[in-house]
């Protein structure tokens, strides 16, 4: 199994062997030339072209990997690595090509030279330096090659992928073509329109670019400019002896003569390069199709890739500030998610309108809260008497519907030539066109906004369109915000009748302790979350206990003060030990001065006396009660008279009070209940109540049970009827059971 | 809820239509106040469409009955509906409140 290290030594392998193979080569050509080879090795021609093809695939692989495992962060510290690269290679092929001229100079400083000046060449030096040269630059275009395909691959595609497979395909048919030199020129001529073909696919793979900011751009265009130009440099210095053999072609004679005039005038001797046209082939890399196809890439590829950038420049710079804007409309919306700041929103308003449109000057005047908010821009502008008289025409002339001016928006006032308007000679200003925004909120008024520029028709369409959206975005930035307020504001509420539920809750007993003679069960539910609903219970005397059960007119928080009101008048009146018709006037006299107009209470006040096994009551307007006598298994309601309290507030309420007189055995039951029990409704129904039949119908089949029983059957076939509905009213249900 | 007014001469006719309940018992009200402030203190209030009463509904004419009454003034109903008329009775109104069947006999209180 491959890990990541022998992989990687793997490709160190190829390395070896290519340059190897390279260095077997040249020696093999170097002794082949020389007078007195220490050794000759002899290759046939096929050993040749093989030991060139393991240098050009080994050091492909080995650059291929090599630069692939390098983490390259960013497109600019690539193209860093590639100058660099370039800039080595270009020194040491320099370094190579003058050690010849370099020796000779030391030389002759030593004084080890002849008369005449000349000295031989070391022929063995001259054909290091030729091996040298070819390899040096081919090292750079592998370099180069492989950095812009990590560069192509950003952002790659599958196309992407296959179109590269078919590139280093078509490089491998190259080799191939190292075995057969001659002949086949149609194969070849069409190896290098197809090629041609391949290069330009891969040099416009160019997605990189977009990615890049203008900085970026910027910075990058100077590193791909020099890059551009030690490609070129080396491409020449590789195909140099080619093109000028091309040249030489085309031209002929004349060229070979003005070529013997140009080198005489660079002091460069020509018969080198002519002996170079006729070196052996075997070392002309240059005349390699492999070679070709590589550097082509590269270069084609840097100079296409800076021409792109180029012109890329004013798009780049306009999708930009594109960019910026939206990135500043969605920080408009953040601001009103943390807690909101008008001032941030208003001046993320003020300053992206200015920097979109790029306005000399500008003015915003914005109110919330009842406070008002101004900008100015330029901070220090003294010419705001100027701006003020501006705004007063404008406000005129918005009035008039025929006045030019008006954008196809409500609320936008355009002028682009304000020289040209009658009113340019009151005003002495040197601003000539501005756009004026009214800023509304449905029917308020909240500000206004106006960008001006010193120069006539400084604003287009598209700029309007930017500003009307800054200023949309700060409308519903402002909106959320109320929103926002009104939402916590319920939620406090909700939280202030979570309390108040609790604390009514405190004033109803939940539980009331059962003695030898009686127990209690009760229920209560408001409808709401506080109710109207009353009931209390306490022991008057030795053998007395009183029960009352109360209703409030109406439902909800006022209700539930008055439900408190309720209790103080009971717990205070219970102390005097009243009869149980003073009792329920005394309780009128102080609803009718606690409670308004209108509002009423009805009440059902019982004492029970255990001793003499009696019920003395009283039923003020509230619903009757609900008795079951275990003597004769009867179940009724008992009518009485009654009014209602707090309707008469005097002593005349006494002629309306009635009180009577029951006995109680062992077995009875007494049910109090408010009219929620009795008017719940059918679930998705506004007809059908629960009604008295009912409940004495539930009551009666329960009359085994005890008070606490009755109380759960009771409410269980409630809840069975309603279909769980939530009650309309309050509903309160207390049963005693003797 | 609809209310429909007739006047006649010192009298005033109400018809009420639907159910007063919480929200429609201000409309009510209003119009009692109005008779009471135009000195018109005698209320025939017609209940034959009076589908359901609430206790706010109820509280509005409770909140009226003394200050009539001591004006020499009454508030009568009539052709009320059974459901409306035990909530009347429960409450022990039938004292205090004058509730007839006919509209006649609501003509007849006010003489």
């Amino acid at each position: 199994m491959f890990t990541r290290e022998t992989y990687f030594k793997f490709y160190f392998l190829f390395f070896i062997i290519g340059n190897l193979s390279y260095a077997l080569l040249g020696l093999d050509i170097i002794f082949q030339n020389y007078h007195n080879p220490p050794f000759t090795l002899d290759f046939s021609e096929f050993v040749h072209c093989l030991l060139l093809s393991v240098f050009l695939v080994g050091n492909y692989l080995f650059f291929r990997d090599f630069i692939e495992r390098r983490e390259i962060f960013n497109v600019e510290s690539l193209f860093r690595l590639v100058l660099i690269a370039g800039t080595i290679t270009l020194g040491l092929y320099y370094l190579v090509s003058y050690i010849p001229d370099i020796i000779h100079n030391v030389k002759r400083g030593l004084g080890m030279l002849t008369h005449s000046g000349a000295v031989p060449v070391n022929p063995v030096l001259s054909y290091v330096v030729k091996l040298l040269k070819p390899f040096i630059v081919l090292f750079f275009f592998f370099t180069a090659l492989m950095f812009l395909k990590k560069l192509i691959f950003l952002k790659k595609t599958k196309s992407d992928i296959i179109l590269w497979n078919i590139f280093q395909i078509y490089l491998l048919i190259g080799i191939v073509f190292i075995f057969f030199p001659e002949g086949s020129t149609g194969l070849r001529f069409a190896y290098f329109i197809l090629g041609g073909v391949l290069v330009f696919l891969i040099s416009v793979r160019l997605r990189w670019i977009g990615i890049l900011n203008i900085k970026e751009k910027g910075r990058i265009i100077v590193l791909l400019g020099l890059i551009a130009l030690i490609t070129l440099i080396q491409y020449a210095n590789l195909f140099s002896v080619v093109i000028i053999q091309e040249l030489n072609e085309f031209f002929g004679d004349q060229f070979i003569a003005s070529l013997e005039l140009l080198s005489k005038g660079l002091e460069i001797n020509p018969d080198s390069i002519l002996i170079d046209m006729e070196e052996n082939r075997l070392i002309r890399i240059d005349q390699l199709e492999f070679s070709l196809l590589l550097a082509s890439t590269v270069l084609v590829h840097v100079v296409v890739s800076w021409l792109a950038i180029v012109f890329n420049l004013p798009i780049s710079s306009f999708m930009q500030e594109r960019a910026a804007e939206l990135s500043s409309f969605h920080e408009m919306n953040q601001v009103i998610q943390s807690k909101l700041n008008l001032e941030r929103l208003f001046e993320k308003l003020f300053r992206g309108a200015i920097d979109s449109t790029k306005a000399g000057v500008a003015w915003l005047e914005i109110k919330s809260e009842g406070k008002t908010y101004e900008y100015i821009y330029p901070p220090d502008y003294s010419h705001k008497d100027q701006l003020s008289a501006i705004e007063r025409v404008i406000e005129v002339q918005m009035m008039d519907p025929d006045f030019l001016g008006y954008t196809s928006f409500p609320n936008e006032y355009y002028v682009s030539n304000f020289d040209k308007t009658p009113f340019y000679k009151e005003i002495k200003t040197n601003l000539l066109s501005f756009i004026y925004f009214k800023i509304r909120n449905k029917d308020e008024e909240l500000g206004k906004l106006i960008l001006l520029k010193d120069f006539s028709n400084g604003f287009d369409e598209y700029m309007l369109r930017v500003v009307r959206t800054y200023i949309d975005q700060t409308k519903l930035a402002l909106l959320n915000y109320e929103l926002l307020k009104e939402t916590i504001e319920a939620e406090r509420l909700k939280e202030e009748f979570e309390i108040a539920k609790k604390v009514q809750q405190k004033l109803l007993p939940s539980n009331i302790p059962p003695n030898k003679y009686f127990d209690i069960a009760c229920f209560n539910e408001p409808a709401l979350d506080v109710g109207g609903d009353y009931y209390d219970f306490a022991q008057v005397s030795q053998n007395e206990y009183a029960v009352i059960i109360a209703d409030v007119s109406g439902k909800g928080t006022s209700a539930a003060f008055h439900v408190a009101e309720m209790k103080g008048i009971f717990q205070a009146l219970i102390q005097l030990n009243l009869s149980v018709k003073e009792f329920v006037n005394q309780a009128n006299k102080a609803v009718a001065k606690c409670f308004d107009r209108g509002v009423f209470v009805t009440l059902t006040f019982l004492k029970i006396d255990v001793l003499a096994r009696r019920i003395i009551y009283s039923r003020a307007g509230h619903c009757p009660i609900l008795y079951y006598r275990a003597r004769n298994d009867k179940i009724d309601y008992l009518q009485d008279d009654g009014l209602a309290m707090g309707i008469i507030r005097n002593d005349d309420y006494l002629d309306h009070l009635s009180v009577r007189e029951i006995d109680f055995d062992a077995g009875d039951i007494l049910v109090l209940f408010t009219d929620g029990i009795i008017e719940t409704r059918k679930k998705d129904s506004t007809h059908g109540e629960y009604g008295e039949d009912k409940l004495l119908a539930c009551v009666r089949q329960s009359k085994s049970f005890t008070s606490g029983q009755i109380v759960d059957s009771i409410i269980k076939n409630l809840s069975e009827f309603s279909g769980n509905n939530l009650s309309f009213d309050d509903i309160t249900l207390v049963v005693i059971k003797f | 809820m609809e209310i429909t007014k007739v006047n006649k001469g010192n009298l005033l006719i109400i018809r009420v239509k639907g159910d007063l309940d919480a929200s429609s018992a201000i409309y009510m009200d209003n119009e009692i106040r109005a008779a009471y402030d135009n000195e018109i203190y005698n209320v025939l209030i017609d209940c034959c469409d009076l589908n359901y009463i609430s206790s706010a509904g109820v509280g509005v004419f409770v909140s009226y009955f003394e200050d009539f009454k001591n004006k020499d003034g009454k508030l009568v109903f009539f052709n009320m509906k059974e459901n409306v008329y035990n909530v009347f009775k429960i409450l022990g109104l039938g004292e205090i409140l004058k509730i007839v069947n006919t509209e006649e006999e609501a003509f007849g209180e006010v003489k």
